[in-house]
């Protein structure tokens, strides 16, 4: 199992957000991590990263926890987020440089990562260029360069569409199935759920800091007798339910 | 909201802000250098007053001055980024604040010349035949380059128009024809007046405010660790590249982010250049004593340690710093202050050994040192 979470409860400070869950990713699965506003998306990723305390339970990567072996565990995982972060003060290509460096990457697989990823996301032009004359979409693939570069076994996705455009989308998901094909695992949380739907291999829909539902398609179609419904109606029943 | 109320909020919650890092400020170790370097070197000048002959071009310093003053221009505007939503619907009721906003900075454009005018005047009234009734006009004409060179970046109008007008009001007094100089400086007023902005431009105004607070935030930093201040950062090709010649390797992650930190900062290396420049006029003004010498290369040495030591604050905050598993973040800040502060110690002790050539003053390279070890050990 590449990531295993098991009987989790955490949130931020006394306030607990999460309350006991259980997620698991195997080597070459792309997991929809779905849920409304407040659902406990952000509150897991953060966990998974190390970001939080966790309150209870277990997380483990390749069996690792992050309390037993920081620098493995922090290794194996790789994260872009909702919200581009970058620093100022550094270019795309010193960036990713950084990133290499910092997850033990020698310095020709970087740069082969970094022609290769760069060209297929149409960022080679900006490889020299500061954050600050970055658009928005342009911050969001350097996020995306960033992780990719680590070549981490466990990729954490948060909402990786937003700000994209289309072909960068389309590219975005070529890659993910392309490292799911060399067996690394995603969990990806987004409301894009038509997307979603056509990628991923299974979902997890969160509602109110616990598992509401689970499942891939077809079984969340069958455990809501919804037959031929898209994922949306069966997000919009598995919700009504857990709010019953 | 009125015109009204919306500058008297803005304009005391931007001194109620201005004060409290005042306050700071006087209460920073680096104030009480400034202050000192400040006291010395009026002393030094009123030796160079008493020593003065009248040969000496008074007329020339005079209307230099016209063309310095209007060389730098600031406004303030108390306008923020909220306000372009906000006060959209009330544009056009805005033609007060507009105008306060316009005796401000006119009043502080104004205010701006009285030191250097005070300071030349001094020597212009020990070198040149003149009357008060002269000095009078000169100062109202300079009064009127300093609030003209406020008033025009307020009204977008480009710098060369003011600094082409007070060329000609600066010549007009060097060729000993001061009183006219107030015509050129009347002109240039009337000229902004005519083109001043009718509406309030608010996203310009916007800019100016947010330009004009990160100025003040800049300085304040020399003294005191400013919060939320919008980072500038400049490229510097050279020393990036040397930068890039640290070792790819997971232990000297850190380094390498730090040391780009370092050069392309204004709290790094912008810091470093700025405190040995005042430690070598520091060490100029008090050549004459080896003693203070020898203390000036440990007492900026210090500052700079301590001024550094928060600089990698805001990256160490960073999500992405947080994620990268290896290097060792503490080992790594510590060798890069200790390398700049070691290249600093090596340029201040040079310029003492040159400018004061007592060997004595290299005791103070090896207490700036000790100095900075124990800051690092800190």
């Amino acid at each position: 199992m590449l990531l295993e979470i098991k009987d989790l409860s955490g949130g931020y400070g006394s306030k607990t957000v999460l309350h006991h869950i259980d997620i698991a990713v195997e080597q070459g699965e792309l997991v929809g991590l779905i849920g409304l506003n407040g659902a406990g998306k952000s509150t897991t990723i953060k966990h998974i990263l190390g970001l939080l305390p966790i309150k209870s339970g277990e997380i483990l990567i390749n069996d690792v926890s992050l309390a037993a072996d920081e620098q493995t565990y922090r290794k194996q995982v790789a994260y872009i987020p909702e919200q581009p972060m970058l620093y100022e003060q550094l270019t795309l290509r010193e960036h990713l440089r950084l990133m290499a460096q910092g997850y033990d990457v020698d310095r020709e697989t970087a740069e082969e990562r970094m022609r290769h990823y760069a060209e297929r996301l149409r960022m080679t032009k900006q490889l020299e260029w500061f954050p600050s004359v970055f658009s928005k979409g342009m911050k969001q693939k350097a996020m995306i360069l960033c992780a990719l570069i680590t070549g981490s076994e466990l990729l954490i996705v948060d909402e990786p569409f937003v700000g994209l455009d289309p072909l960068a989308i389309r590219e975005l998901l070529n890659i993910f199935s392309e490292l799911k094909g060399e067996g690394k695992g995603i969990l990806m949380s987004t409301h894009i759920l038509e997307t979603a739907e056509r990628h991923c291999d299974r979902f997890i829909l969160l509602h109110d800091g616990r598992i509401a539902a689970e499942g891939t398609t077809v079984e969340l179609r069958k455990r809501f007798d919804l037959i031929d419904s898209s994922l949306d109606d069966i997000y919009v029943a598995a919700i009504g339910e857990a709010e019953r | 909201m009125t015109s009204s109320t919306l500058w008297q909020e803005r304009y005391q919650t931007a001194m109620a802000e201005m004060t409290k890092y005042t306050k700071y400020m006087a209460n920073g170790g680096l104030l009480f250098t400034v202050y000192f370097v400040i006291l010395y070197a009026l002393v030094v000048y009123g030796r160079f007053l008493n020593q003065i002959d009248g040969d000496f071009p008074g007329n020339l310093l005079m209307g230099s001055l016209f063309f310095i003053m209007a060389g730098y221009r600031t406004t303030r505007t108390f306008l923020v980024e909220a306000d372009q939503v906000f006060l959209l619907p009330n544009l056009p009721q805005l033609s007060s604040y507009m105008k306060r906003v316009r005796l401000y900075n006119a009043f502080f454009g104004m205010v701006r010349v009285i030191v250097p005018f005070l300071a030349v005047a001094v020597l212009y009234v020990r070198t040149e035949t003149t009357n008060s009734l002269e000095m009078i006009v000169l100062f109202l004409a300079l009064a009127m380059i300093g609030a003209s060179a406020n008033l025009s970046k307020l009204e977008m109008i480009p710098h060369r128009i003011v600094i082409l007008y007070s060329l000609g009001a600066g010549i007009l007094v060097m060729i000993d024809m001061p009183l006219f100089s107030i015509v050129i400086t009347s002109f240039l007023l009337i000229t902004l007046h005519l083109k001043k902005y009718q509406q309030l431009p608010l996203m310009n105004w916007i800019a100016l405010e947010q330009e004009s607070r990160d100025r003040f935030y800049r300085i304040a930093n020399w003294f005191v660790d400013v919060p939320h201040l919008s980072k500038t950062y400049k490229q510097r090709r050279f020393l990036s590249r040397l930068v890039e010649k640290i070792n790819f390797n997971k232990n000297q992650t850190f380094e390498y982010l730090y040391m780009k930190q370092l050069i392309r900062s204004t709290d790094g290396i912008g810091l470093i250049v700025r405190l040995t420049v005042i430690g070598a006029i520091f060490i100029w003004l008090g050549k004459d004593n080896p003693w203070l010498v020898t203390f000036a290369i440990p007492a900026f040495s210090g500052l700079t340690s301590f001024q550094l030591a928060p600089f990698t604050r805001a990256i160490d905050s960073h999500l992405l710093t947080r994620l990268l598993p290896f290097g060792d973040a503490g080992k790594s800040r510590k060798k890069v202050i200790r390398m700049a502060s070691l290249l600093q110690i090596i340029a201040l002790s040079l310029i003492a050994v040159l400018i004061n050539g007592q060997p004595v003053v290299l005791l103070g390279a090896i207490i700036a040192i000790l100095v900075s070890e124990v800051y690092l050990r800190k």
